[in-house]
Parts: C-alpha cells; sequence; structure tokens
C-alpha cells in the first residue's frame, strides 16, 4: 500500500473498488457468451420483461448443414420471443453417439432449464436419460430421429420432425412415378437408424410400386472426401448397368452423384434425387438436373419447438401431439420459389 | 562403429553429385535397400490391380474411365500423402492435416464469397494459415518434447474447431458455395477426358519430393534424423530445423489439396478432410516407409497411394455387396502390405 493513502483515500480506494467488482459481476449475470463444454453454446435474446426461460437442445454437432440450420432456428426463436436463453449440447464428433448422447442428456438434466429438446437418434440409449428428465419435473419435447414412435411413451409433451422413413417412402415415389425401375439408395452413413430408417423407406416405396432396389454403403473412411464419393457412385452405376434411379441422403452427396453420372457418361439415363438441401441443390432442381430435394425443414423443427418450449413455459401453451416438419418435396416447379426467399443457413448450405 | 557412422553423416555434405549421397551416410547394406524401397510397394500395387482386374473386369474398371477412377482418387491422396511421408522418414506425425484441409476450403470459400477477396490471395491466405499451423507443430514438438501424435492431435482438434466456429459465425453455414473461373481456377480443376489434373499436381510434388530425399543436403538430414536422432544432432545436422520444416510442408501440402477440393467441388465443407488422417499415414506406410522412420521412398508413397486408390475404388466395381465394404478394404490393404513387404525382404536378401 502506497504510504500516500489517507483515512479519506482508502474510502475512496474501497469504493472504487466495489464499483468495480458490481460492473464485472454484472457483465457475467448477462449477454450471450459461448459456453465451453464438450460443445455447448448460449444465445440469450435480450430486451423483453417476459419470465426468461431456459431450453436446452440435446443434439448432434451443428457441422452439417441440416444440424447447423436447426441450431439457427433455435437461435432465431430465441431472439425474436426475447429473454430466452437457448444452449446446445453435443458430443463434438459422432463416433460414439450412444453413450455421448445420454451422456449429454444427463448434463442436461443436472442443470435444471425449463425445457430440454431431445433429438433421439438412439432410443435405446437415449431413452432412460429423457424419461429421467420428465420425471425431474422438466418440460421435454422430441425432436427428428426416433422419437417419432418414442415421444409419448417416454412422457414427452410432443415431437417435433420429419419421419425420416416417410421420407424414403416419398422418395421411392417420386422416382417410381417417373418411371424408375432399379433403384439406388446411397447410404453414406451406415449404421446410421435415421439413414437406414430412409433407405428402407425407399425400398418400400418402390417394392409397392414393382420396382428393384438396392442399398450402396459408402464406407466412413471415404464419406468425407468428396473423389473417393464420387467414385464409388460411378463404379457402383457401371458395376449394375440396371440402376436407373439413385437416391442421396445428403445434399453434397447429391452432387457428387451428378458428378459421378457426368463422369460415367451416362447422364439422362439416370434420375437422381436427394434428402435435404442447398444452393447448388435447389439450382439443379430447378434446371432439371435433379428430379427433386427433400426438405426435412431443420430449422423449422429448431424454431418451432422453442417457441412451443417458451409458450409451454410461460403461459402454460402448447402444440398437441406431432408437428411433422417434413418431408417437404421440392420440385422443379417449386425450385425457383424457394431459391428466391433462400437465405443463408436457413435451408442448410449457403 | 560409431565414429563411422559419425563420419558417414558428415560425408553427404561434400558427396559428388550423381552418386547417392544416401548409400553413403548409411553403409553400404543399407544403402542397396534403400535404393530399392519402392520394389515392394510396386508388386504390391501390381498384384492389387491384377486381383481387380479379375474381379471387376467387366464393369469398365480396366477402361480408361475406370483407371481414372482410382487415379484420381490415388492423386490428391499422394498430394498429402508426399509431404506427409518426408516427415515421418524424420520420425514424425501429423494428424492436424485433416482439419487443415476442411479449414483452407473455407478459407478461400468464404474469402471469396463473403468479403470479395480475389481468388489468388485467398488460396495465398489458406496457404499461409496453414504454413502458420505447421510451423505450430513444428515449434511445438521441438520445444516440449512431447511426442508430434499427441500435439499434432491438439492442432487436429482446435482447427477443427476453429474452421466450425469462424464459418458458423460469419455465414451461419458449414458448407459454403464457390462459383470461381480463371486460369488459378482452371489449374486446379482442368481435366483430360476423365483425368484430373491433380494427377499432374500429384507427380510434380512426387518429383520434387524425391529430388529433395535423394539429390539434396536436406534429403540427408532427414533421413538421418529418422534413423538416429542423436548421432544425427552430434554430427551437426539442425534436426530441429529439419523438422520444423517439414511439419510446414506437410501442413501447406494438405492446404493444397483443401484447394484443390474446393475449386474441383465448387466450395468449402467443414467436414472434410477428416478421412485423409489415416488414409496418408496408410499409403505411406504401405509405400515402405517405416513407422518409426529413417527410410523410405517418395515413388514408394506413389505407389503406396494408388494401392490405396485402387482398393477403395475398386471394391464398388466388383459389384460385391456394399455393407461388407469395409471388410474388403481392411483384407484387402493387409494383403497388399503383406505382398509389399514379402517382396521388399526378397529384394534386400538378394543383395
Amino acid at each position: 500500500m502506497s504510504p500516500r493513502f489517507t483515512g479519506g483515500g482508502r474510502v475512496v480506494a474501497a469504493l472504487v473498488a466495489l464499483l468495480a467488482a458490481a460492473i464485472g459481476l454484472g457483465a457475467c449475470g448477462s449477454g450471450s457468451s459461448g459456453q465451453s463444454t464438450a460443445a455447448g453454446s448460449t444465445t440469450a435474446g435480450s430486451g423483453s420483461t417476459a419470465k426468461p426461460v431456459h431450453v436446452i437442445n440435446v443434439n448432434v454437432p451443428p457441422n452439417a448443414p441440416y444440424s447447423s440450420a436447426w441450431k439457427l432456428g433455435t437461435e432465431q426463436a430465441a431472439k425474436d420471443l426475447g429473454n430466452v436463453t437457448t444452449e446446445w449440447l453435443a458430443p463434438s464428433d459422432l463416433n460414439n453417439p450412444g453413450p455421448d448422447l445420454a451422456q449429454l442428456g444427463r448434463a442436461a438434466v443436472a442443470k435444471h432449464p425449463d425445457a430440454i429438446i431431445f433429438a433421439n437418434y438412439l432410443p435405446d440409449a437415449q431413452g432412460p436419460g429423457i424419461r429421467a428428465a420428465v420425471k425431474a419435473g422438466i418440460a421435454v419435447w422430441e425432436a427428428n430421429g426416433g422419437g417419432q414412435f418414442n415421444w409419448e411413451r417416454d412422457g414427452a409433451l410432443g415431437f417435433f420432425g420429419a419421419d425420416e422413413r416417410q421420407s424414403g417412402e416419398q422418395s421411392g415415389r417420386l422416382l417410381a412415378q417417373a418411371g424408375v425401375h432399379k433403384g439406388l439408395c446411397v447410404n453414406h452413413v451406415p449404421g446410421n437408424p435415421g439413414t437406414e430408417a430412409r433407405c428402407a423407406g425407399f425400398a418400400d416405396a418402390l417394392a409397392a410400386a414393382g420396382a428393384d432396389s438396392k442399398v450402396l454403403t459408402i464406407p466412413s473412411s471415404d464419406s468425407s472426401n468428396p473423389t473417393a464419393v464420387t467414385q464409388d457412385i460411378k463404379g457402383a452405376l457401371k458395376a449394375d448397368g440396371a440402376v436407373d434411379g439413385v437416391y442421396t441422403l445428403g445434399s453434397d452427396i447429391a452432387e457428387f452423384a451428378l458428378k459421378a453420372l457426368d463422369d460415367s457418361g451416362e447422364a439422362g439415363k439416370v434420375e437422381i434425387g436427394t434428402s435435404d438441401l442447398s444452393v447448388p441443390v435447389l439450382k439443379d432442381v430447378r434446371d432439371g438436373k435433379l428430379l427433386f430435394a427433400i426438405d426435412q425443414q431443420t430449422y423449422l423443427q429448431g424454431y418451432l419447438s422453442v417457441v412451443a418450449a417458451v409458450e409451454w413455459a410461460r403461459y402454460g401453451l402448447r402444440p398437441i401431439g406431432v408437428v411433422a416438419t417434413g418431408p417437404l418435396p421440392i420440385m422443379q416447379q417449386d425450385a425457383a420459389r424457394v431459391l428466391a426467399l433462400q437465405s443463408s443457413g436457413v435451408r442448410g448450405a449457403g | 562403429m560409431r565414429a563411422e557412422r559419425h563420419e558417414q553423416l558428415r560425408r553427404p555434405v561434400d558427396a559428388p553429385r550423381g552418386r547417392r549421397p544416401v548409400a553413403h551416410a548409411l553403409g553400404s547394406r543399407s544403402a542397396r535397400a534403400v535404393l530399392r524401397p519402392e520394389f515392394g510397394a510396386f508388386v504390391g500395387t501390381v498384384l492389387i490391380y491384377l486381383f481387380f482386374v479379375a474381379a471387376a473386369g467387366g464393369s469398365g474398371f480396366v477402361t480408361l474411365n475406370g483407371t481414372a477412377s482410382w487415379l484420381n482418387v490415388a492423386a490428391e491422396l499422394g498430394i498429402v500423402a508426399l509431404p506427409l511421408s518426408l516427415l515421418m522418414i524424420a520420425g514424425e506425425f501429423d494428424l492436424s492435416i485433416g482439419s487443415i484441409i476442411a479449414g483452407s476450403s473455407l478459407v478461400v470459400s468464404i474469402a471469396v464469397t463473403r468479403y470479395g477477396v480475389p481468388l489468388g490471395a485467398a488460396v495465398a491466405l489458406a496457404l499461409a494459415l496453414a504454413g502458420l499451423v505447421g510451423l505450430l507443430n513444428g515449434i511445438v514438438t521441438v520445444k516440449t518434447g512431447l511426442p508430434s501424435f499427441i500435439v499434432t492431435l491438439a492442432t487436429y482438434l482446435s482447427v477443427a474447431g476453429l474452421t466450425l466456429g469462424f464459418a458458423r459465425l460469419l455465414t451461419g453455414t458449414t458448407q459454403v458455395s464457390l462459383e470461381a473461373s480463371g486460369p488459378l481456377h482452371d489449374a486446379f480443376t482442368v481435366t483430360v477426358g476423365q483425368f484430373g489434373i491433380a494427377i499432374v499436381w500429384w507427380l510434380a510434388l512426387a518429383i520434387l519430393a524425391s529430388w529433395i530425399l535423394t539429390r539434396t543436403r536436406f534429403g540427408n538430414w532427414v533421413l538421418a534424423t529418422g534413423g538416429d536422432l542423436e548421432t544425427a544432432r552430434s554430427a551437426g545436422v539442425p534436426i530441429h530445423r529439419v523438422k520444423v520444416l517439414l511439419f510446414v510442408g506437410t501442413a501447406m501440402g494438405a492446404a493444397l489439396l483443401g484447394v484443390l477440393q474446393t475449386m474441383e467441388y465448387n466450395g468449402g465443407d467443414a467436414s472434410r478432410g477428416q478421412s485423409y488422417v489415416f488414409n496418408s499415414i496408410i499409403a505411406v506406410v504401405i509405400g515402405g516407409v517405416l513407422l518409426h522412420g529413417g527410410y523410405g521412398s517418395a515413388v514408394g508413397v506413389c505407389f503406396g497411394a494408388m494401392t490405396y486408390g485402387l482398393v477403395s475404388i475398386g471394391v464398388f466395381y466388383t459389384g460385391w455387396n456394399t455393407d461388407w465394404v469395409q471388410l474388403f478394404l481392411g483384407v484387402l490393404l493387409l494383403a497388399a502390405v503383406l505382398g509389399n513387404n514379402f517382396f521388399r525382404k526378397l529384394a534386400t536378401r538378394a543383395r
């Protein structure tokens, strides 16, 4: 302490210190801050006097267009409603999804938010955690994945999402209507219940129309390499000349399939449709290169699920049962309009 | 024996041109083996190719188009594997190349589409940032003495996080489309028939890597650093500088592939490149580089990349049920490495 501090000086110093501490504490308590969990992040809408609501999403990492759009939806809803904090808890990768998602579910319950929205991809692994959340008195919604069949049993208040199997069935129907006799479902995430359900629905719809189908598995060692995926699809098309319809499960995979088709000189002989959107995919649908794109509208899943959670917490209002956000098929005549309305991130890739 | 090794390591500095200086550095018996490390890899590649001709011949595998299929994959793998092979010969690993591929693809795409940066400057920026990551890898590894496996694993995670975080912060998405044109774009995307220009880049890098390894003093240093670190150090080889430069080279090689794929596929993607983390090490090892370093050749690594390309694409031409595709990949790769090993031992014993 400097010898120049007199009694009065000490009081002033103490007041300044107290003021600084108050400002510091105040800054910590509000605003949006990136939370540094394995992958947690927070958004807070401000400027409203409504009761503050805390919503946690337990989901997959936002490193793919569909999950990135989903997260955007939750963040936008928080901003639009005001005084809402949303968190996105996800593992840092999907190498061990069942245990990781179950663990994050437990972490979410421990934080005791107003609501938890579970993306229930792996019901066997995640189910117990979801039921525990319900028991702990937290409002629970399920979204996407296998949740459609389990939400009621788990005690959730509702479900937001598109049925994966239905997406596959719709694709199969659309390709069959276009005259396809043998369809190929390109599964670039083998073993994932969502993609497996899509391919299963696809096969059912084609069988019902009297057509044949098979699945092309892209190994995980190739799936992040565009050249390998393109060449894999090309090889498969060359090895089986009877295939005249292709259904891909990702917007980038659709682009690779188109390239494979061009490379193998079979353009025009094979119809391609895909799940999930991107700007290049929409352009290709508009130009007739792709037959259709099916949108599961994950942005809406994120947005509407947060709205439901907030309205329930504030006013006791909620939608009843399943809110189907998809599948929405986008055909050539719809593509131009969707493109005109496309703003970055809302439908996936920009 | 140790004094003799010291002498031999000093001599490469003055070794006459035209004679392989490496031979002097490592003694005559090892020299003959080093002269043909690619023989085993070459035989492995041929055997695998013949296998697929038999199993997939009817589906167009042997046509020009079919050959382009696997050669394009091999070329892109080779671009990453060649600089990595020099690093592995020096005894270090780099796991961060996967994230660098994704990161550089987004740096280019976002810089051009969101900030109006000209394509050339964006590519230069991506390469420079990658060089910095390599520098970080190298400096941390040599200063702390930690295994490069751990250091580059940490960089892998960090760069992946930075890539995703910045992508979503700046654009709200994880895939950014880029429609570019012009001579720089063509330099990465021109094709002759189905054969991509990546093949030219790959061959150029192979010639460069081979020349560095066999005809320059730096190449001797690389082999010496990997062969016996303490001997190299006491013989005056600047082992730290060698390692840091190799880390920078590896990172920039990864960025080069990232840029190439960005042009080829019209955009960047945060999830790209992860398979290269292990595929590149596989290609390098099949190519005859020992996991503990000190031994290897660029030509061998080219054959390693070709073997991997053949195996991973060939299985799809066979028409086999793809549910089992990863089993086929594992078995065929093991067969390739065993064949490679067998013939390499045969070649060294015959001398």
